[in-house]
Order: structure tokens, then sequence, then C-alpha cells
């Protein structure tokens, strides 16, 4: 039999640890508002080591170049490898990265890069001709022994920029060679003007080849290793929370700034911006464009601004009956009021005009075209000429997801709607979540229309166009195709005249505004926030930077 | 010869005298009162809402008023697209009456048809559907309703048959309880002696006698069942718009980043959510104590 | 006692059965792959197709529950489809996560809970009575991610008094260490108590939001049993004797009325590991409910099918085990 005062002495202790657990609190709570409000609030005592701490919007998948392609990945990605091709911090200008020289054959068929010498990994191993060859081949080669695809790596970006893999019939490279040691050898079976780039965009990072023998399939996953020639090393991944990086004291480049990078994984924008307030992330990414006023109001905060490199299109499937006939997917263009809706959603973050391809790259569009006025009248008219003036239903598909290009799709989307029914048009929402609304929008018949976007892997409009329309990249849009383009497309990609191309491509934007299937609503500036002590951050349009310029007061 | 059957009328007589006594039991408790009182309020609201503020949830947009504070134009103020939030959260507070009454409707009429089923027969039946409801309070609800509603894509009605589907083990729970108690009772035992179907007794003697404790029941789910399709919906995956839904309202003005900036579009949302919750929980506590003097804590 | 144990486990067998089951079933419903979730905008038709074959998915359904089955027999769980990283390594750290939460924000509940209920039953019917009473029942009907919200944007963004999310501060992070992945437990044991007060500091907002209702349940229910054993003989016979008034709530009334109470915590406890979710989600906490929601809008198959059963596999020994203390605990209650 337990009597009463046992069973309060056994109670005892827990109450007095939960007493203590609420005074440590406590004592805890009256001292932070000082830490909170001042710039060092989270610099290490004396003695300890410095921290970049960095807001990243999720958790990477892996830091495996080249089997990557989410944009929390390629942050982590960006600073622990190098790739052949750099761009010139907040440009898409090609820079020397690992090559330091690059050059094609006459043919345009043979692309040579000299290397870099003196370098390595940060595992010790050097870095040279055999080392690039072996990690193009695992991105390239299926028969790769390193490649592991029997363990599901796909390395789909890989076919995505080039074309196919090797065997296939559309591959681009046909061969990889290390001529010796600092030198490599692409041979090509079609002219390619945008290789380096194409080559230099953020998936391709060098990885040492000893680092992903030892590894093995594991390698890149949180419980491995990721080992590159890049600024930071990794020190250690803690899922669901962050990973640790060190500075490389060996780096080839300039050197970080800071001994330390910590990046955490922050999945809401909200939540972001409540930390970078309070002190405990010093920059972040990804912000809604709603914030800013927050972010201003904050004395210690301030807006960085990423240059928009992107476009958030509104898409038209042409296997809807009503909107096989142009003049009604005309109509459509005409009574969205983009101006204002763009103004509502961004503010300064976003503009709005009648190209495809982001305003960086406006030498390449046809500059004689002006936006589509907003004119629910004469939108009306055209859809009475097309035999509709009485309306018609429409789906509109939206994402469940923020992207860069539409921070916030939903209420767009119910913007779009607001506007259309003006003409009409009775909209019905859809979603599905990312992984289905992505892969069912390419089944046919696809969506009757929906919300999508692009942001360029590197500055060259081949990247924009070619995806979307050429031979093979219309399967969302119904059977809508045009041969003009198609041509269009295939003959700028092999010439290196940039005289030609401007024109190519600007016929391209001709016929694209003409035709009405992909309507470009915005190119919008990602929003960025850090405290006012960090200096030195150049976000790159590409939509990630190496870290290492930065420094914390 | 049915209808003059003498067991019923004497039940009916019954009924009457338990009825009079359940109104002036419900009258002495007092969060029954205020629950009475906030659910017919709340519930008039949504019915009338079309009356108190005319709304088309198609056209509604007014960029001039984007995020505007309350104020005399805006009582709650106005969210992203320049909608009066205060006409938002009544549609919104109609949508989640219906998600909630027809869930749990669905939970009740399921749940206890099956709990019927497996008390009255035992057996085998009561194996199976003890194992049905034992794998189903064993899946952890949430997760439950949001693999149910990905697998049915995002709208309303999945939401509907998710949160239904996660109230039914408690209603099967219950029933079978009740019924084990009942079908041992000597009136029951009686009318099992003059022959009746097993058909008759469940509906006419069994369930009846067992409304009490599902009632109760019931209203106390109408409040979960709000908190959990809130939840979907805050997780993005509830009605699609124009729909205006509240747990939907929040992750919006949330993921759009403007919740700080412009707490009225999160705070009254909330309040809202919590409001229905409240009522419903208020009525429930109020029917408990008159209904089932037993359960009476 | 031991027999009735013992049964009561081999009845969970067909329980854990059916689970697995339903996860299957559930999974192979749900459209979608993880290559296209990830590749988003620049995924390609011909990916789909590799990846199924990869997946084994292209195998008839009853053998793939079966080799399911069987991988789960051999606690092989396999690896996540998009991270690459062992289940059973992430479900360890990811449990410890959960588990400090759900224990932190339980504490939090006995330690305002328990009191509240006893005062409240002891002055029924007067202001702190309805005050308690009326606290605990808007308790319940708050949405937890709301309250959550309104608790950062108070205390973290405009008093900046508490971190807003995440379990450990960056000053303490690069020099603590994990042994236990209970960052409390790891924090005394190291004897570092800078790191206990921030893992403190970042437990308490997060364990409010979610301890909030169990607080509500605690109070109500202690409240109601502290009445009903309070009306009760012995505790007259003890007033009538002439005892104070506190020595009676106290030494005789409370004991009496804890069983009910530890029972609900008991069951409580369950429900917090699997549900906190939108917690989990709102302060960014690496528990095992967002884990698998994430695994579930990735289509990461594996991280769904072990974090679910291992969820449900804690859930159901937990209620095992209240039911087993209660018999314990309770001469009323026969077991055979």
């Amino acid at each position: 039999m337990i009597t009463e005062w046992q069973r309060w002495r056994r109670w005892r202790p827990v109450l007095l640890g939960m007493a203590f657990a609420l005074t440590v609190v406590l004592s805890n709570c009256g001292r932070s508002p000082n830490a909170t409000n001042s710039p060092q609030a989270n610099s290490p005592a004396s003695g300890e080591q410095t921290a970049l701490v960095f807001g990243l919007g999720g958790e990477p998948a892996n830091l495996e170049p080249g089997n990557i392609t989410d944009n929390n990945s390629i942050y982590v990605h960006e600073q622990i490898y190098d790739r052949l091709i750099n761009f010139q911090p907040g440009t898409t200008e090609l820079e020397p990265g690992l090559a330091t020289e690059w050059s094609a054959s006459d043919d345009g068929l043979t692309w040579t890069f000299t290397l870099r010498e003196g370098v390595t990994f940060h595992d010790g191993t050097p870095f040279n001709a055999e080392a690039v060859k072996t990690n193009v081949e695992r991105w390239w080669d299926p028969a790769s022994p390193t490649g592991y695809r029997d363990a599901g790596r796909g390395y789909e970006i890989w076919p995505g920029l080039f074309g196919g893999f090797k065997g296939d019939e559309a591959s681009t490279v046909q061969a990889v060679n290390a001529v010796d040691d600092t030198t490599i050898e692409f041979v090509l079976n079609q002219p390619f003007a945008a290789f380096p780039a194409a080559i230099g965009s953020g998936y391709f990072g060098i990885a040492s080849p000893a680092a992903i023998e030892e590894a093995g399939t594991a390698y890149g996953t949180a419980g491995s290793t990721a080992v590159g020639t890049g600024p930071y090393t990794l020190q250690e991944w803690r899922s669901g929370d962050r990973i640790i990086l060190a500075a490389n004291p060996d780096y080839w480049g300039e050197a970080p700034q800071e001994e330390q990078l910590v990046v955490r994984f922050i999945t809401d924008p909200s939540a972001r911006l409540a930390e970078l307030r309070a002190g405990a992330i010093d920059f972040t990414v990804e912000l809604a464009p709603d914030q800013m006023p927050e972010i201003r109001s904050d004395s210690n905060l301030e807006p960085v601004l990423r240059e928009s490199l992107n476009v958030g299109y509104f898409a038209l499937n042409t296997s809807y009956e009503p909107l096989a006939d142009a003049r009604v997917r005309r109509a459509i263009a005409l009574a969205i009021n983009r101006e204002e809706i763009v103004e509502a959603f961004w503010g300064d973050l976003g503009q709005t005009d009648p190209h495809f391809l982001p305003p960086s790259m406006d030498n390449f569009n046809d500059k004689s075209l002006s936006a589509y006025e907003y004119n629910p009248d004469e939108a009306k008219q055209l859809l009475a000429e097309a035999g509709y003036a009485n309306g018609f239903p429409l789906e509109l598909w939206y994402m469940p997801v923020s992207r860069p290009y539409f921070p916030t799709p939903k209420p767009i989307a119910e913007a779009f709607a607001a506007d259309l029914s003006e003409i009409g048009i009775t909209i019905t929402f859809n979603t599905k979540d990312w992984a289905t609304y992505i892969e069912d929008s390419k089944k046919a018949p696809g969506y009757q229309s929906f919300m999508l976007g692009w942001t360029g892997d590197y500055g060259d409009p081949d990247n924009f166009y070619y995806y979307h329309f050429g031979p093979g990249g219309t399967s969302d849009l119904g059977n809508w195709k045009n041969d003009r383009v198609i041509q269009l497309l295939n003959e700028a990609r092999a010439t290196d005249d940039q005289g030609e191309r401007e024109t190519m491509y600007a016929e391209v934007d001709k016929i694209l505004y003409d035709e009405v299937v992909r309507i470009p609503i915005v190119h919008s500036q990602p929003l960025l926030a850090q405290r006012t002590n960090i200096s030195g951050w150049q976000p790159s349009p590409l939509g990630s930077e190496p870290f290492n310029l930065i420094s914390k007061d | 010869m049915d209808s003059l059957s003498p067991e019923k009328t004497i039940q009916g007589q019954a009924q009457a005298t338990t009825l009079r006594r359940v109104y002036q039991q419900f009258l002495k408790s007092l969060s029954g009162k205020i629950g009475l009182f906030l659910s017919v309020a709340l519930g008039l609201l949504a019915l009338l809402a079309p009356l108190i503020r005319p709304y088309n949830a198609a056209t509604a947009r007014d960029f001039s008023s984007r995020l505007a504070p309350p104020g005399l134009e805006h009582l709650l103020g106005a969210d992203g697209l320049g909608r009066d939030i205060l006409t938002l959260i009544i549609y919104g507070l109609r949508i989640s009456l219906v998600v909630s009454l027809v869930s749990v409707g669905l939970g009740l009429v399921v749940g206890t048809s099956l709990g019927l089923v497996a008390g009255y027969f035992r057996g085998w039946l009561d194996i199976l559907i003890g194992w049905l409801t034992d794998i189903l309070l064993a899946f952890p609800p949430i997760l439950l309703a949001i693999a149910l509603v990905t697998v049915a894509g995002s709208s309303l009605q999945s939401v509907i048959i998710a949160v239904g589907v996660i109230q039914i083990p408690i209603f099967i729970r219950l029933t079978r309880s009740m019924v084990l108690s009942l079908r041992e009772q000597e009136f029951i035992q009686t009318v099992r002696a003059f022959g009746a179907k097993p058909g008759r007794i469940i509906f006419y003697h069994i369930l009846p006698a067992s409304l009490a404790p599902l009632i109760v029941q019931a209203t106390l789910s109408l409040g979960t069942a709000t908190l959990e399709s809130a939840g979907l919906g805050f997780l993005g995956l509830g009605a699609q718009p124009p729909t205006p839904e509240l747990g939907t309202m929040l992750s919006d003005s949330f993921r759009s980043g403007y919740s700080l900036s412009s707490p009225w579009t999160i705070v009254f949302p909330g309040l809202m959510i919590t409001l229905v919750v409240l009522a419903f929980n208020l009525l429930g506590d109020g029917l408990r104590d008159s209904l089932d003097p037993r359960l009476n804590r | 006692m031991i027999r009735y144990i013992f049964q009561r486990l081999l009845g969970l067998l067909p329980v854990l059965l059916g689970i697995t089951l339903l996860i299957f079933v559930l999974l192979r419903l749900i459209p979608g792959d993880p290559a296209v979730a990830l590749m988003g905008e620049r995924a390609t038709p011909a990916q789909l197709d590799a990846f199924r074959e990869q997946m084994g998915l292209n195998e008839p359904l009853p053998l793939q529950y079966l080799s399911f089955l069987g991988n789960l027999l051999r606690l092989d769980f396999g690896y996540s489809i998009v991270t690459g990283i062992p289940i059973v390594a992430e479900i360890g750290r990811r449990w410890a996560a959960s588990f400090e939460l759900a224990t932190a924000a339980l504490l939090f509940a006995i330690v305002v809970g328990i009191p509240a209920g006893v005062i409240a039953a002891v002055r029924k019917d007067k202001w702190v009575d309805n005050l308690a009473m009326t606290g605990s029942l808007i308790g319940v009907s708050m949405p937890v991610y709301w309250l959550g919200l309104l608790l950062i944007y108070l205390f973290a963004v405009n008093l900046g008094w508490l971190p807003p999310s995440g379990r450990l501060g960056i000053s303490v992070g690069s020099n603590f260490q994990t042994f236990t992945g209970l960052y409390v437990l790891d924090a005394i044991l190291q004897l570092n108590f800078t790191a206990l007060i921030d893992v403190l500091a970042h437990l308490v907002l997060p364990a409010i939001a979610l301890g909030t209702i169990p607080l509500a349940i605690v109070a109500r229910l202690t409240r109601s049993a502290m009445l009903e054993v309070l009306s009760q003989d012995y505790i007259r016979t003890a007033r009538a004797k002439g005892l104070l008034e506190r020595w009676v709530v106290l030494k005789h009334a409370l004991k009496n009325a804890l069983l009910p109470v530890i029972t609900i915590i008991g069951l409580q406890f369950g429900a917090l590991l699997s549900s906190a979710i939108l917690t989990e989600i709102i302060f960014s906490w690496p528990g095992i409910g967002s884990w698998v929601y994430k695994g579930i809008l990735e289509r990461d198959y594996p991280v769904v099918q072990g974090g679910v059963f291992f969820v449900s596999v804690t859930f159901v020994l937990i209620n095992l085990l209240v039911d087993i203390s209660y018999a314990l605990f309770d001469p009323r209650i026969q077991y055979k």
C-alpha cells in the first residue's frame, strides 16, 4: 500500500524540476530583448568562430551535382562546388571558373576548355581534366561506373539542357576528351553557341571523383559527404534543421569573409522574416513582395533585390475548343488587366511587357510590339466574332506553391478570374499539389488554362524558348505547334552571330505575340533581405550565388 | 397494427417526459444557454449572409482598397485582393458550418450504423468492425485526412469526406458500447422474446435509447471537425477559390507574407474559427449536462 | 497480469497489419512522383517511366505489398527517395524532436492544468472557477497554428523575448554535440548551461501552442474528478473531523482524483506525438509529423511508409501502456 506521502514524494522532483525550468526560461526572457536589439545578437563570444547565418526556404534534397534542380539544393551546392564557367557577380556575363579560357572550333563543333592549375578538392584530391571528365560522364554517360543509375540517379537536367544522354539521337554532346592534364574538350553533334553558358549553369559543379567513389550511392545525401573546390566545405548536415559549412582557407578565388556559414531551413516566408527580424538569421531569400513594407519598417533590415531573369505566364491550351480560335486567346489577353495586377501584387518588384524573354534580354525582342492594352470592350467584340458572345466556362489551374515568378499564385489566379468574368468567361479554379500539377499538365489533353513560369539557367534566349516552343516542348498546350518557330529556334541555336540571332529571336517574339498561347504576365524581381550589418551580397539574376564575398560587421 | 402496438405508446409518453426534463436541465446550464445562443446566432448569420452582405465571389476584387486597415469602409479591414474581411469571414462561416455539419453527419451515420451492427450481431462482424476501428484510431487523424485529400484532389468535397472519415471510429466505439449494455437490458430482452426482428429492435428500441450520448458526441465532434477542416485549409488542401474558407484565409495571409504588416487578415478569420468551435463546445457541454446526467462532470 | 499484457500485445498484431495495408493502399492511390516534385518546371514525361521502373512500381500490387511487408519485418525501412538518408536514422532524429516537444507541451499542460482544475473545483461556481473553465473552453476551441502565429508575433517578433522558431540558436550551434537527440538532456549531460537556456527558450512557444488543448482538457478533467471526490462520504467525514480544508483537498481528494487525469494525460501524449504537424510547421520544428507531411507532398514513399508506421505503432503502444497501468492502479478494473 502506497501512502499519500510516498505519492507526493514521487511527484515532488517533477514539480521542482518544472519550477526550475520555468525559472531558467523566465530569467532568459528578461535578457534577450537587449540582445536582439543589438546587431551583434548572434555573434558568439570572443575567441569563437564568426558565423554567417543564412535562412534558406527549405531543406536541400541533396548536394550531388547534376542530380539536383531544386532551388534549395542549388543554393548550398553553389557554396561547395565550382563550375567550369562562372557568371560575373550580379550578371549573366561569363567569367572564368575552374576553366580559365574556352573557345570553339570554326565549325562550332568542338569546345576546348583550359583548366585552372593548382586547385585541389576539399579532400586533397587534385583537380584536373580527368576529374572533369569523370564528372561529365556521370551526368551524360548511362554506363558511367560512378553514375549509380541503378540506385535511382536520373541526372534529368542533362538531357534538359543538352538534348540527351550518350547514345541518344538528340544528344548535343558526342564525346568528352581529357586532352592533357589541363585541357578538356567537348565534341558536339551540332553547333550549340550557348554551350559554355549551359555547362556553367548552376547544376554542374565539379565534385571530387575520389569522394564520389568512396561515398558510393550515398554521395551528396545528408548522411554522407559533398566535396568540391568551392569557397566552403561541408562540415555537418543536421537533417530537418541546418547545414554547417566552414570556410575553405585554400580557396583559389576570394576566400570567405566569415569562418562559418550556417544554412538554416525555414520553409515559410513569414517565418523567415520573423527570424530575420529577431536576428536569428543574417540574410534570407524568397520573400514575398507583400513583405516589403515590413522589411522597410524595421530599421535593422534592408531589402535586397535580385535582377529579374524569369517570366510568369498564363498558358492557354488550344486543344480546348474555344481556345483553338486565336481571336478567343487574344480576347483573354486583352481582358486581363496586367498592369493593375502586377502593380497590386508586385509593386515595384514586377514589370509587365509583351515579351516572353525577361527585360535583360531585350535586345532579342521585337521592340515594335506593344503590350496588350487592357480593353474588355475589344475583348468582348473578339469573343462575339469567334462565336462566344455569351462567354464560355474555363478551368484555370494555379500552382499550390510559391515560385520566384509567381510568389502568391492563388490570389493572382483569383484576380485573373475576376477580370475574365467581366467578359463572360466563367472560371473554375483547380490546383493539385506541385508534383501532380506539373505531371498532369503534360498529360494529354492537359489543363485548359494554367499558370506557370520559368527562371533562366543562363542568360541566353535559347534557355527560355527551346523548352517551351521547341520541337518537344508543347505537350502542355495540346496540339499547338509552330513550324516556323521551331525552325528559327534550331537555327538560332546553331549560329554564333549575335546580329543574326537577334533577328531570328525577334521574329520568334512576334509570332508568339500573335499566337497568344503563353501570355507573359510578369517579369518579377525576387525579394531578398538582409540585416543592415551584412555587406557584399550581390544577388545573381540566375537565382543563386556563392556567399564568399559577404561579410558581417 | 404496428402503430398501435402498446410498447410504442408507452415509450412515446416516456419520451415526452424525458424531453421536458431535458429542457429544464438544459435551461439550468449556463454554458448550454450561451452555446445555444452563439450557435443560433452564427447559424442565422450564415443563413442570412446574402441579405446582410451581398457578395459575388467570382467578381469581388478591388485593388484600391487592397490590405486596407479596419475602418469605416471595411469594418474589419480588407485582404490582398481588396475584399472585405467581414464579408469573407461571414461567407467563410457558411462554408465552415456546411463542412462540419456534413462531415460529422457522414461520420455519425456510417459510424453509428457500423457500431449498431457490431454491437448487436457480435461475431465476426464485430471483430471485423472492431479491427477497422482500431486501425483508424491508431492512424494519426490529421495525416489520414491529408493523405485522403491528396488522393481525392483539393476540393471542398474531399475535405468533407476526409474529415468525415476521421470522425467515424469514435461513433463506432460509442454506439457499440451503448448497444452492448442495452441489448442485455430487460425491455430489449422482452421485445426480443416477442419475436421482433433485429432491424426493428435496432431502429425502434436500441437506437432511440442511445441517442442522447450520440447527440452529445456529435455536437462536440462538430467542433473538432471545424478545427480539422480549417487545418486542412491552412495547409492549402481545402476549398478552391472563389469559395472563401477560414483556414485558407489564414494560409493566404501567412503565405503571402502580409500577416504581420496587416494583422487583421489573420486575427479575424482565426477569431471566427475559435467562435464557431467555442459555440459547438459550449452547446455540447450543455447538452451533456442535460441529456446524460451520468456523464455530468 | 503478465498474461493480460501478453494477450493485449498479441491483439495488436492484426491492427498493425491493418495499418500497413492502409498505408500501402493510400500511397498507391496518390498520384504523382518524386522526380517531378523536385524537377518542377523542368520535368519531362520520359523521366516518369524510368522512375516507375526503378521504384518497382510496375510490379503487381500484391507482390509490392508483400515485399513492403517483408522489408518491415526485417526492420528495413529503406532510404528516402529525395534525400537518400536511411529512414531508420531519420526516424530516430525526428522522433527525439517530437518527443521533446510533446513532453514539454504536456508538462506545461500539467503544471498549469492540474492546479487550475483543483482551484476551480474548490472554488466551484466562484469567479476563479468560471474564469478557469471559460479559459479552458476557449483553449480547446482555438486553432493551434493560429495561436502559434500570434505567440510568435507577440513574443518573438514584437517583444523579442523568445526565439521565433527552430530548436537551437546559432551561437551555441557549432560546439553543441547531440547524443540522445533530446537537446535538453544533451545540454544537461554536457553541463552546457548556455545551450540549456537556449534550448529551453526555443521550447517555450511551441510547447505553449501545442500544450494549450491538453491543458484545457487536463484542467476540466481535474476539476470534475475533484468535484466527484469532494462530494464523497469520506471527504465529508474528514471535514467533519475538523481537518484543515487545504489538507483535505491535497491529501485526500487530489490523490483520488488524479487517476483519470493521469489516464487522459497518457492518451494525450500519444496524440501529441502524432498530430503536432501544424505546430511543427509553424515553428520549423524538425519533428516526425512535418517530416511525413513533407514526404506526402514530395511523394517520398519510404518516408511516408516508415514514418506513419512508426507513429502508429508508438500511438498503439502508448495506449496499451495507459491501459495496463490503469489496470494496475485501479483495483476496480478486472483483467482476465
